[in-house]
């Protein structure tokens, strides 16, 4: 797998979440279009204007292009689409074009039939609009299985749609040809001739084409015949027990529109795919399908030698009124910040099929039935003439640079997080990234309930079924997969936990977390390192008990003046063995949110004290329950001229401090400290 | 007298070996207290006749115990000089060194891009309301990118106005809450946030990050659009990179494009050593989506579109990461898995 995988798999800045492919050849197109452009000129005109071609394979001698569809532009999924794009833009790059046939003025009137053969009929119940817009169908007697033409079958081959029978060919290329599905029934497999759109009931099932059992919600779309048997999964795939076999010779053709989401959700839940349900959910323009019938009959009859069967069955209840959008040809160039003559822009949108009346250069678009469902307002004009205008010839321009104000505690989080990234980098430390979402096997090992956290509704694993409430568990997590990789394991990892509140958004609370093999000391040495390296004083070590993950006897809670603000200490065997982890674990919990506040991003100057300055050290003894900052605070209470204290070492019980001793006014000598040292060893040896 | 303080310093010279030495060697002849200084205060007590001579001759040993010093301390010096020998070859003592995350590098330098332009960086909720989500960005309730199998729900109350509660698909649910915020342009926006999705394979994790920039202003025009993005393109890729605009659709931009950016492997050309080109498509690579900020959505950010236009972006930080870095990964799912082997590569 490559780069390039990766590139097209994810998508960004959001809703091209059903978009579309579709191939087609270059000699098909220009059945439609004569032009003078190569595969390649049409592959990068197109691009720039209309449809992304996104590749064009030479193939015998033809051209396969892969062309991408926008949601919003079903109708350019065909041949036919591309080639009305086509006769748009090319001529924008001085290149001709124009279109040999508009297949889309035909008529029912064009279907040439002998009422001598009309002798068939279906019953076709009354459909429900909310399902579709549009339910129309023909009966087409006496078909010969006549080996497909091979460039029919090639075409399809090229564009991804294997080869069948004759009669379901015909049905694929139409649909290629004009982007309008549709479905052939072997007529006499159609019980009791007569057949009803109806939403399925949960837990019936039906066999599709592919031999697949499929077992049905209550929210599918199914076509039932007169003898209760599920014929079709509407809009997605036939049902096998109808299917076009070698023994057929009358058909029932239905073309239709379908409720687009209802389509996809049936695609999804029952997950077959199909090219049609990729056509179906993006809502169709009802008014193809009769041009489509036309043309689809009149290939039947061609090619198979059949005969027109029955009248048309035409239910639209769906019909919608012709839309017309107001803009103003002013708007149109200022938006495009591009000086475009009127008759420019009145060529542009009539060549896309609309129809322009200007009063006063303002102007009334009717919009082609195909553009209704994409074509809402001025702007979307706009789009139309921008495109075809190219927006490869307008110029580059950053914008004017203006003030506007970062909020002043983001300005500090990022610094601070920067800052302190680059600390513990700088320090060994290894920056992960886990996921927001955790298992519940993992809260389970770290001993936190499941039901604190927020929860996924509809998670695709349980590895991600709920927002950390603490960042913990995913280090330790860390730790145990990386053991044996390396001899020391020291990871950090800055994220949110998520804090569940009330009919309200949680708190999503910035933490960091380090996790080390180390042992504390070190550990905490670089703690303090960051803390003095983000300018923060006061800061306290306060031995705690109450962290959840932490040893009692090994915790330190994190104070800065009187705020909390996290822990520190080496992790409870028993966790670090349900985490499988082999050696002992010093974690740091720190809510960088609160840190935030106390951080000053400049040094401070004190000027140096002039006067001498005498160091004594001492060795004491100092119990197991002493506190060494205890023993810092006595010493310091005893006489002012003490200005600092230093640990030097421990061995056994005995503890080596080095204490400094300076006057502010004046020299002082070791006579005068003598008994101040004295006194210090008598209180602490108390 | 002074001939024996100079045979005594002559001895002493001779047993010096440092440099410090020499130095208590000098302050004790030629110093202030000095012997040389004592002799000298002596003559004030001797014979106006003899006093001359006997200053000439103390001086005379002053001279040669200056000079003495001097050249005892090239000597010394000297063989420091000759003796001292490093094997500079031998590694330094090593310094820790730690590892930033690959997005982590990417987000800083994005964010610093950016920032000479004039845009701030923002930062809004991962767990968001479907308003702000869809909503607002003009996808309605029955836009196919709500539904379960294109955005996390999570398990809470739906609001009356607010709807459900999601993990944000997109950094641009920030688009009208920064409006909102400034409560009215201009708006200059950087927002970068992790985001989610329910695909998890090997080109797609359900957790990743984006960059959404946000510009709206009086006459802000597709040219301001391609300006910015073509800044950004040459700042972050390199000089010699171009952009280029094709058309798109997004619910929330009108017009819509998808920018792509010349391929550096094949140098735009989509060939290269005769072969077609595997990393790009004819010379182009999709950097992401882009458009003019739909009017719908700057009315729902209180922003009068009569008055007011703006343009927006939203690109993948992994994505442009990678495409920069030339770091082929065939299964990204190693970003998130914490694999040592892995982190400690990017530093």
């Amino acid at each position: 797998m490559t780069l390039e995988f990766y590139i097209t798999a994810i998508f960004v800045f959001s809703n091209n979440f059903i978009d579309m492919n579709i191939k087609i050849t270059y000699n098909w197109l220009r059945e439609y279009l004569d032009t003078d452009a190569t595969a390649f000129e049409l592959q990068k005109y197109l691009s720039l204007c209309g449809p992304s071609v996104e590749r064009v394979t030479p193939v015998e001698d033809d051209f396969i292009f892969d062309i991408e569809i926008t949601t919003n532009r079903i109708d350019m999924a065909s041949v036919l689409g591309i080639a009305q794009e086509a006769v748009v833009i090319l001529p924008q790059f001085k290149k001709k074009a124009k279109l040999i046939t508009q297949p889309l003025t035909k008529t029912f009137s064009d279907i040439k039939s002998d009422q001598n053969t009309k002798q068939k009929t279906i019953a076709i119940d009354a459909i429900d609009p909310e399902l579709t817009a549009r339910f129309t169908g023909i009966i087409m007697a006496s078909c010969k299985q006549n080996k497909t033409p091979e460039i029919i079958a090639k075409r399809l081959t090229w564009c991804d749609i294997r080869p069948i029978n004759i009669i379901v060919d015909i049905s694929n290329y139409i649909m290629l040809a004009l982007g309008q599905p549709n479905h052939t029934f072997d007529y006499d497999s159609i019980g009791g001739a007569k057949i009803k759109l109806r939403l399925s009931k949960q837990g019936e099932t039906m066999i599709t084409l592919d031999g697949k059992t499929i077992t049905l919600s209550d929210e599918d779309m199914v076509i039932e015949d007169g003898k209760g048997k599920i014929i079709d999964l509407a809009g997605i795939m036939g049902g096998k027990n109808s299917e076009i076999t070698e023994k057929t010779s009358t058909i029932f053709i239905l073309m239709e529109t379908y409720d687009g989401k209802k389509i996809r959700q049936t695609a999804m839940t029952t997950g077959q795919r199909s090219i049609a349900a990729t056509y179906f959910e993006k809502g169709l323009d009802p008014e193809r399908i009769e041009p489509a019938l036309v043309a689809i009959t009149t290939m039947m009859q061609d090619l198979t030698g059949a005969k027109i069967g029955s009248e048309v069955f035409d239910q639209f209840p769906g019909k919608e009124a012709k839309k017309s959008i107001s803009v103003n040809y002013k708007t149109i160039v200022d938006k495009m910040g591009v000086e475009l003559e009127k008759v420019k822009v009145i060529a542009i949108l009539e060549s896309l099929g609309f129809s322009i009346t200007d009063t006063n250069s303002e102007f009334s678009v009717k919009v082609p039935s195909y553009r209704n469902h994409d074509m809402f307002g001025p702007q979307d004009i706009i789009e139309e003439v921008a495109r075809i205008y190219g927006y490869h010839n307008i110029p580059n321009i950053v914008q004017t640079t203006t003030m506007v104000k970062q909020p002043k505690d983001l300005d500090i989080r990022f610094t601070v997080e920067k800052m302190t990234r680059t600390f513990l980098k700088h320090q060994g430390y290894h920056e992960v990234m886990n996921y927001s979402m955790i298992s519940k096997q993992l809260l389970e090992k770290a001993d936190i309930s499941i039901s604190e956290p927020l929860k996924l509704v509809n998670t695709i694993s349980e590895e991600i079924e709920y927002m950390r409430p603490s960042l913990i568990p995913s280090l330790l997590s860390n730790i145990a997969n990386n053991q044996g990789k390396r001899a020391v394991l020291e990871f950090f990892e800055i994220a949110h936990i998520y804090i569940p509140q009330k009919n309200e958004l949680p708190n999503e609370e910035s933490h960091l977390v380090i996790a080390s093999t180390r042992e504390y000391s070190p550990v905490k040495g670089v703690i303090e390192g960051l803390l003095a390296e983000l300018h923060i004083e006061s800061v306290h070590f306060i031995p705690s008990t109450t962290n959840q993950f932490v040893s009692p006897n090994t915790q330190a809670s994190l104070y800065i003046h009187d705020k909390a603000i996290g822990v520190i200490g080496m992790v409870k065997p028993q966790m670090t063995d349900r985490f499988t982890i082999k050696q002992p674990i010093c974690i740091v919990d720190i809510t960088l949110q609160t840190v935030q506040q106390f951080v000053r991003v400049s040094s401070r100057y004190v000027p140096p004290n002039p006067f001498a300055l005498i160091s004594q050290d001492i060795s004491i003894i100092k119990k197991i329950t002493d506190h060494y900052a205890d023993m810092v605070t006595k010493i310091q209470a005893i006489s002012p001229l003490v200005s600092s204290v230093e640990y030097l070492n421990s061995y056994e019980q005995k503890i080596s401090i080095r204490i400094y001793f300076q006057d502010k006014e004046k020299n002082i000598s070791e006579a005068e400290i003598k008994p101040i040292v004295e006194k210090i060893i008598a209180t602490l040896s108390n | 007298m002074t001939e024996a303080i100079r045979q005594q310093f002559v001895h002493k010279l001779s047993l010096t070996t440092s440099t410090a030495e020499l130095s208590q060697l000098e302050i004790a002849y030629l110093g202030r207290n000095g012997e040389i200084n004592s002799l000298l205060k002596q003559l004030k007590s001797i014979e106006p006749t003899e006093r001359k001579q006997k200053g000439a001759e103390i001086n005379n040993v002053k001279k040669e115990i200056t000079e003495k010093l001097l050249a005892k301390k090239k000597e010394l010096l000297d063989a420091v000089n000759k003796d001292q020998s490093i094997d500079v070859t031998l590694p330094g003592i090593a310094t820790p060194r730690g590892s930033l995350h690959l997005v982590t590098t990417a987000i800083e330098e994005i964010t610093r891009i950016f920032e000479k332009i004039g845009f701030i960086r923002m930062k809004y909720p991962e767990v968001e309301w479907e308003y702000f989500a869809f909503d607002t960005l003009n996808m309605d309730k029955n836009h196919p990118a709500r539904d379960d199998f294109e955005t996390f729900f999570i398990d809470q109350p739906e609001q009356p106005k607010m709807g459900k509660m999601v993990l944000t698909p997109h950094t641009s649910s920030g688009q009208v809450r920064e409006m909102i915020r400034l409560g009215k342009p201009p708006v200059r926006m950087i927002n970068i946030s992790k985001c989610y999705r329910p695909n998890w394979d090997a080109s797609h994790t359900p957790m990743f990050h984006q960059f959404e920039g946000l510009c709206i202003d009086k006459t802000i025009t597709i040219a301001n659009l391609k300006g910015t993005i073509s800044y950004f393109a040459k700042e972050f890729f390199g000089e010699d990179r171009e952009i280029r605009l094709r058309p798109f659709h997004f619910q929330f931009t009108e017009p819509s494009f998808e920018v792509d950016i010349t391929c550096d492997i094949c140098d735009g050309k989509g060939i290269i050593n005769g072969q077609k080109c595997k990393i790009c498509k004819s010379g182009w690579l999709e950097l992401g989506g882009t458009g003019m900020v739909h009017e719908n959505v700057l009315k729902a950010g209180g922003v009068d579109p009569t008055e007011y236009s703006g343009w927006a972006f939203g690109f993948g930080v992994e994505r442009v990461s990678m495409m920069k870095q030339g770091v082929k990964i065939d299964d990204i799912r190693i970003l998130y898995n914490g694999d040592i082997r892995f982190l400690e590569q990017f530093y």
